[in-house]
């Protein structure tokens, strides 16, 4: 065969020049093995199987009656819309922003409790009052009053004072006798 | 094309585009109803993309490459492409026919549509192409990224193979 096979398929296919038509032609007249090799490939284009045009045509009129239908807009992109804002108005933000942060970081603080919170959750508190020795009495009355009294420690200076014996618990109405050494 | 309203450009490939790319789509997906789907999904797609095309021609191939790859993605993740193949078969019966030749006729379809199945990948892109996207080397080229002479090369081995394929040598 003088036309080779790829170029009997473009011949198919209507992909070969004009000016070769007539050659080609005479080949597929005179030569039984390129006509046989042509009618194979027109034979396998008849076979191929295809959908009939009036399904295709219905096919595109129900898309293009789908595709009328409003489609609702779609909402813009928050990340790809462009914002401005003046630059005092952007720092007031960011201010209020990390006052915001900072107080919900510091209220996360694990243990910090006011001294309600604390009473509330049955704590001992620790005060210490300092007063002279003339107001004592009207202090010790006053706890008693509150109904805050329970232990009293005394803290005495150093120098002037010095512990004999144990520590005695004292009740505001009790006075022991003065024990004579 | 200038001077076109948009939705007149839109029509206008729509109505000649369409048939190409739906018969394309069903070639490879095989079942109608799912090659309308993707059809109109290209073309919302392409709705949203008009005004960047200078052409019509580069919009019909740009509609084709889309579809195409939108049911190629379907068969992959469906992973029933040969069911999809043996279903897509419908040929309306010609009245002269007796019974027994379109049972004939039907079996040879089936088998043809088997063994368009079993070619490889580039083979069938290029065939499926040419014999029911009814476009030229040239235009097959473009879509595909391949020479005209690639294209010609690939459609005759296309048919060597498919034809050994239903004569039974493989």
């Amino acid at each position: 065969m003088s036309i080779d096979p790829v170029t009997l398929s473009a011949y198919l296919d209507g992909e070969v020049p004009e000016r070769f038509h007539d050659e080609i032609r005479q080949e597929l007249e005179s030569n039984p093995r390129a006509a046989l090799m042509h009618d194979r490939f027109a034979g396998l284009q008849r076979k191929l199987p295809r959908l009939p045009d009036e399904r295709v045509h219905a096919s595109a009129a129900r898309s293009w009656q789908k595709l009328q239908r409003p489609v609702p807009a779609a909402l813009p992109s928050l990340w790809r819309r462009s914002v401005s804002l003046p630059l005092p108005a952007l720092a007031g933000v960011a201010a209020v922003l990390v006052a915001i942060l900072g107080l919900g970081l510091w209220s996360l603080i694990p243990g910090r409790q006011d001294a309600r919170d604390h009473l509330t959750a049955g704590g001992d508190v620790d005060v210490t009052i300092r007063v002279d020795g003339s107001n004592m009495e009207d202090v010790l009355q006053w706890l008693v009053d509150q109904n805050m009294l329970g232990e009293v420690n005394i803290q005495l200076p150093e120098q002037r004072f010095q512990i004999v014996g144990e520590p005695v618990l004292l009740k505001p109405d009790y006075i022991p006798e003065v024990v004579e050494e | 094309m200038q001077g076109d309203s948009r939705d007149d450009i839109f029509r206008d490939v729509f109505d000649h585009v369409y048939p190409i790319i739906f018969r394309i789509v069903h070639r490879i997906v095989g079942r109608e109803d799912v090659a309308e789907e993707l059809c109109q999904e290209a073309f919302i797609k392409y709705y949203e993309r008009v005004e960047r095309f200078p052409d019509n021609d580069q919009a019909k191939y740009w509609l084709i490459r889309v579809a195409r790859n939108l049911a190629l993605n379907v068969t992959k993740r469906s992973g029933r492409e040969r069911r999809a193949y043996e279903r897509a078969v419908h040929e309306p019966a010609p009245l002269a026919r007796s019974g027994e030749e379109e049972l004939i006729r039907r079996e040879s379809a089936e088998e043809v549509q088997h063994a368009l199945e079993l070619l490889p990948p580039k083979l069938r892109d290029v065939l499926i192409l040419k014999e029911y996207g009814d476009l030229n080397y040239k235009e097959i080229g473009s879509i595909l990224g391949i020479t005209e002479g690639n294209v010609k090369v690939r459609v005759f081995r296309a048919r060597e193979k498919l034809l050994s394929l239903l004569e039974g040598r493989g």
